[in-house]
C-alpha cells in the first residue's frame, strides 16, 4: 500500500552499494597493492577507478538493451534458452563463490581480531546463517537495514582514518625498490574486481522507486557511480593513511592491514584503550552487505536455472555449498591462491562477457538486429 | 418481527432472558385508564429508579400516560417526546441485543417496534489520570472503558466535522463496540479498507480488551515489537489523528490502539510537542539511547570483561577484577541472576496493590541487592549494569514497545556470553533485519530512518531531533499526499 514490496529508492541504492564497495576494498586491496605496485598503488587505484566508471556506463547501456532486470530476461524462456539457463548457472557459481570468499574473509578477519579461542566453524556457521536470514527477507529489508547502518559505518570510520593521518610519516611515501609500468597497470585490475560488486546493477530495472517507468535505470546509474565515486574516494584516502603509517613493504606483508592501523591508533582523552575491537563493527557490516548481496543475487540466478517449484531445494544445496567454500578457504590457507585466479580469470570475464551477450540476445529476440530495424523505418518513411 | 400484541413480545422475551435474575421485567399499564400496556425490559445497574421521572425513560413513560391510542403509534414513530438517544428495533432479537448495551427496552401494546431508550447505563469508571504515560507538560485525562466517552474524549481535542466515527461490532458473544476514528481527508486512501479487512479476518467469540484486537490484526504475531501503537491518553490520540492515522476504540478497554505505527510513533510523547524544542529534543534522543542501552548493555558488559579486556583502561580493568574477586558464579550467570531477579520485581510490584507495589521496589532494590552483593552472590558492577539497564526501559515511553527490549536483551547476553562482541553484531543485525522487514499496515517500521517512499526528508525533522514547531509544516509521509502540509505562516 505504502512501500512496494521488493522496491527500494535511490537512497536505498546509493547505500548497498556503498557498502557493498568499501568493506572489500578496505581489506583486501591495500595489502595487495602494497605487494604489486607499492606506492604506486595509488596510481592502480587511480587506473581501476576510470576502468570501473566505464565498466558502469557498459552496464547502463546493456540494461538498456535489455528493458528488464537480468533476473527476467534471464527467465524468459523462448530464444536462446538453453544459452540463458547456461548465463544463469555461471553467474549464479560465481556468485556463491564470491559469497564464500567474502564470509571466509569476514570469518577469518572475526577470528584473528575478536575471539581467537572460538572456532572458526562457528564464527562462519553464525555469520552464514545470519545472512540467509537476511537474504530470505528480501531486498527492501536489507536496503533497509544499510540505509540506517550507514551513517554509524562511514563517521567513525573517517574519524579514525582522520585521526590516523596525523601519524602519517613522510619517509614511507618514498619509493623504495623500482615497480615496472606493467606491474602499476596489472594491479589496477584486482582494483575494478573488487568493485565488479556493481553488476548487481543489472537486478535493478524495475526495482527502484522514484524511477520513471521510461527511463528505467537513468537515476539508478547516478546513485551507484555516486557510491562508487565515494567508495573509491575512501579506498584512495586509507591506502594513502597505511601507506604514510605503515610503508608499502609493511603493509605488504599485512593480511589485513586496516584492523592493524586501527588497533594503532588512540584517542587523546578517550575511555578506551583499544578501538580496532569496536571498530571491526565496520567491516563486519560492510562485509556482510557484500556476503548477502552475493547470496541473494546467487539466489535470483538460481531461479532462473530450476523450475521454481524446486527452489528451496536448490537454495539450500547452493548455501551448504558456500558454507563449504567458505570453510575450506578458512582452514587452508594455501586454497586463497586458488580463489584470487578464480576472480582474476573467471568472475571478471563473467562480469564483463555476460551483460554484453545478454544484450545481444536480446537484440536478436527483439525483431532482428538494429541495422535491420533501421533499414525497415527507412524504407518506411520513404514510401 | 416485533408483534402487534404485548403478550407475544413478553412470551418470547422472557424465553430469550430465562433465569437471568439481572435481567429485570417489568410491565406495566400506564394511562388513566390503564390502556397502555408496555413492557419494560433492563439490566438491574443500569436504570437509575431514583431519579426516572428526570431521565428520557421517565419521560416516556410519562408521555405514553398521557397520549391516546389512537395517535400513539405515529408519536412514537417521530419521537414526538424528543428523546435524543432512541433507536426502534424491528426484532425480538435486534432488541434483546440493544438491552445488552446497558439501556432499556420498551415494548408497548399495539406498536409494532421495540424501543431502545438511553439511561445512566452500565457503572464504568469516570475520566482520571492516566497511570501509565505521565507527561511533565499536558493533560493527565485518561480513556475510560466506555466506548463512547472516549470518542468523545479525541472530539473534544478536535472540534472538526471531519471527524468520522465508524462503529463496528467485534466479538460473536461479547458484540463489542469498536469504533473506528479517524479524519476523512487525511487518512490515507485503502488504509481504512486493509483496517476492516483485518479486523475481519478472525471470528471470536469475545473480545474484551483492545489488545485482543491488536493480536489478531498484527501481521507479524511473533515479533517482540508492537506493530499496533497504544496509548490511554486522549490527546496522543488526537495528535495521531492530526497526522492521518487512524484510532481504534473498544469498549470496556481504556486503551486506544494507533495504526499505522513506526519507530519513532511509540518514541514520542505528548509532552514533546508542548515543550520547547531543546527539551523535546533531549528528552527524545535520551530515549533513543535508553532503548539502545535497555537491549544492548548487559551483553556489552559481558562481551567486553569476557573477551575484549583489552579495550579497557587499566584501572577499570583493575576495579571489575577486583569487584569480581571470590564470585561463585561466571560472570554470565550472575548477569541472568540479576536480571531475572529484577524481572521478577518489577512484575510483583505490577500486581500488588497501590503501596505495598512502592515498597517491593523499595525492599527489591536496597535490601535484596545489597544483601546478595555482601554474600558475595553477585558483584557490585553487575548490580549497576542491570539497575542501570532498567532505568533505560522505563525511559522508554510505549510500554509494549519496551517489552520488546527486555526480551531482546536476553538475546544479547547469550550471544555476547558466547562469541563477544561478534556475537553483540549478530545479535544487532539479526534485530535490524527483523525490525527493517516489519511494517505497519504497510508502512516500514523503521520510517523515518529508512524505508520511506517519497524520502524528502521533511519526516526527519520529527524523529530523532524534534525540530521547532514552525518548522514541522509537513505531516509524516503516510498521511493522504494532498493533505501534507499542517502549517503556514500568515503573512
Amino acid at each position: 500500500m505504502y512501500t512496494d514490496n521488493q522496491k527500494i529508492s535511490r537512497r536505498q541504492v546509493f547505500r548497498l552499494f556503498f557498502f557493498d564497495f568499501l568493506g572489500i576494498g578496505t581489506i583486501i586491496l591495500p595489502g595487495l597493492l602494497a605487494q604489486e605496485a607499492e606506492n604506486y598503488g595509488l596510481v592502480s587505484i587511480g587506473i581501476g577507478g576510470v576502468a570501473g566508471l566505464f565498466y558502469l556506463l557498459y552496464l547502463s547501456g546493456c540494461c538498456r538493451i535489455l528493458r528488464t532486470d537480468l533476473q527476467s530476461f534471464l527467465k524468459d524462456r523462448g530464444r536462446f534458452e538453453r544459452v540463458k539457463r547456461i548465463a544463469a548457472a555461471v553467474l549464479a557459481f560465481t556468485a556463491f563463490m564470491g559469497a564464500g570468499f567474502v564470509g571466509a574473509v569476514l570469518a577469518d578477519m572475526v577470528k584473528k581480531s575478536l575471539i581467537g579461542e572460538e572456532a572458526y566453524a562457528v564464527i562462519w556457521v553464525l555469520t552464514l546463517l545470519a545472512a540467509i536470514y537476511a537474504v530470505c527477507s528480501g531486498l527492501e529489508t536489507r536496503a533497509r537495514v544499510y540505509e540506517v547502518l550507514f551513517w554509524f559505518v562511514i563517521a567513525p570510520l573517517l574519524f579514525m582514518l582522520l585521526l590516523a593521518a596525523k601519524g602519517m610519516e613522510a619517509s614511507n611515501f618514498t619509493v623504495g625498490t623500482k615497480v615496472h609500468a606493467g606491474a602499476v597497470v596489472s594491479s589496477a585490475y584486482p582494483v575494478f574486481l573488487v568493485f565488479g560488486s556493481m553488476f548487481a546493477l543489472m537486478f535493478l530495472p524495475g526495482r527502484v522507486t522514484s524511477e520513471k517507468k521510461e527511463k528505467l535505470i537513468g537515476k539508478t546509474v547516478v546513485s551507484v557511480a555516486a557510491a562508487y565515486v565515494l567508495a573509491l574516494a575512501i579506498v584512495l584516502f586509507s591506502y594513502i593513511v597505511l601507506l604514510g603509517n605503515f610503508g608499502s613493504k609493511s603493509l605488504a606483508q599485512m593480511k589485513y592491514p586496516i584492523v592493524t592501523l586501527m588497533s594503532a591508533i588512540r584517542i587523546e582523552g578517550g575511555f578506551f584503550k583499544r578501538l580496532d575491537a569496536l571498530m571491526l563493527s565496520v567491516w563486519f557490516f560492510t562485509l556482510f552487505a557484500l556476503l548477502c548481496m552475493q547470496l541473494y543475487y546467487g539466489g535470483q540466478m538460481l531461479a532462473c536455472v530450476f523450475k521454481e517449484e524446486h527452489k528451496k531445494r536448490e537454495h539450500v544445496a547452493a548455501y551448504i555449498i558456500v558454507f563449504v567454500i567458505g570453510l575450506l578457504l578458512g582452514k587452508e590457507a594455501g586454497l586463497w591462491v586458488y580463489a584470487d585466479r578464480f576472480f582474476r580469470y573467471i568472475q571478471g570475464p563473467v562480469y564483463v562477457i555476460i551483460p554484453g551477450m545478454c544484450a545481444w540476445m536480446k537484440d536478436r529476440t527483439a525483431g532482428g538486429n538494429r541495422m535491420d530495424q533501421r533499414q525497415r523505418r527507412g524504407a518506411a518513411r520513404e514510401k | 418481527m416485533v408483534s402487534l400484541d404485548i403478550e407475544e413480545n413478553i412470551t418470547r422475551y422472557e424465553k430469550i432472558f430465562e433465569h437471568c435474575s439481572d435481567i429485570k421485567l417489568q410491565r406495566m399499564k400506564l394511562g388513566s385508564e390503564g390502556n397502555c400496556t408496555c413492557f419494560l425490559a433492563y439490566i438491574e445497574v443500569s436504570i437509575n429508579n431514583t431519579l426516572i421521572r428526570n431521565t428520557a425513560l421517565g419521560r416516556m413513560i410519562g408521555f405514553l400516560e398521557e397520549t391516546t391510542p389512537e395517535e400513539r403509534n405515529q408519536l412514537l414513530d417521530e419521537n414526538a417526546m424528543g428523546i435524543a438517544d432512541i433507536a426502534w428495533y424491528e426484532t425480538i432479537e435486534e432488541a434483546a441485543q440493544g438491552m445488552l448495551t446497558g439501556d432499556a427496552i420498551l415494548f408497548v401494546d399495539g406498536y409494532g417496534k421495540a424501543l431502545k431508550i438511553a439511561d445512566q447505563g452500565y457503572p464504568g469508571m469516570g475520566v482520571s489520570d492516566s497511570d501509565s504515560e505521565k507527561v511533565v507538560r499536558g493533560s493527565n485525562e485518561a480513556f475510560t472503558d466506555s466506548v463512547k466517552v472516549n470518542t468523545a474524549l479525541i472530539r473534544k481535542r478536535v472540534r472538526s466535522t471531519r471527524i468520522h466515527v465508524e462503529e463496528l461490532t467485534g466479538g460473536i458473544r461479547s458484540h463489542t463496540i469498536i469504533n473506528l476514528v479517524y479524519m476523512k481527508d487525511l487518512v490515507y486512501p485503502g488504509l481504512l479498507e486493509e483496517i476492516k479487512r483485518r479486523l475481519d479476518v478472525y471470528e471470536i467469540d469475545g473480545i474484551l480488551d483492545s489488545g485482543v484486537l491488536e493480536q489478531l490484526a498484527e501481521e507479524r504475531w511473533y515479533s517482540p515489537f508492537p506493530q499496533f501503537q497504544t496509548t490511554q491518553r486522549p490527546d496522543r490520540a488526537a495528535i495521531a489523528m492530526l497526522e492521518g492515522r487512524v484510532v481504534l476504540l473498544s469498549d470496556n478497554s481504556p486503551v486506544a490502539l494507533i495504526l499505522p505505527a513506526d519507530i519513532n510513533s511509540f518514541m514520542r510523547t505528548s509532552d514533546d510537542y508542548y515543550n520547547r524544542f531543546g527539551a523535546a529534543t533531549f528528552a527524545r534522543l535520551l530515549r533513543y539511547v535508553s532503548g539502545f542501552f535497555a537491549m544492548a548493555l548487559p551483553g556489552l558488559y559481558l562481551a567486553i570483561t569476557n573477551f575484549h579486556t583489552q579495550i579497557l583502561p587499566t584501572p577499570l580493568l583493575l576495579a571489575f577484577q577486583e569487584a569480581r574477586q571470590g564470585m561463585p558464579f561466571p560472570a554470565v550467570i550472575e548477569v541472568l541472576l540479576m536480571e531475572m531477579s529484577f524481572e521478577l520485581l518489577r512484575e510483583a510490584g505490577v500486581r500488588l496493590p497501590g503501596t505495598m507495589g512502592n515498597t517491593i521496589g523499595i525492599v527489591g532494590g536496597l535490601i535484596i541487592g545489597q544483601s546478595a552483593v555482601e554474600a558475595n552472590l553477585v558483584s557490585p558492577i553487575v548490580v549497576i549494569i542491570v539497575a542501570f539497564t532498567a532505568l533505560c526501559s522505563f525511559a522508554v515511553p510505549n510500554e509494549e514497545f519496551a517489552y520488546a527490549f527486555r526480551i531482546l536483551k536476553f538475546l544479547f547476553i547469550f550471544f555476547c556470553a558466547w562469541v563477544g562482541y561478534f556475537g553483540f553484531l549478530i545479535a544487532l543485525m539479526l534485530v535490524l533485519i527483523h525490525v527493517c522487514g516489519l511494517k505497519s499496515f504497510g508502512i516500514a517500521y523503521f520510517v523515518p530512518f529508512a524505508g520511506a517512499k517519497e524520502q524528502t526528508g521533511l519526516d526527519e525533522k520529527d524523529a530523532l531531533v524534534r525540530f521547532p514547531i514552525r518548522m514541522l509544516k509537513k505531516r509524516p509521509f503516510f498521511a493522504n499526499k494532498n493533505e501534507r502540509t499542517k502549517l503556514i505562516k500568515k503573512d
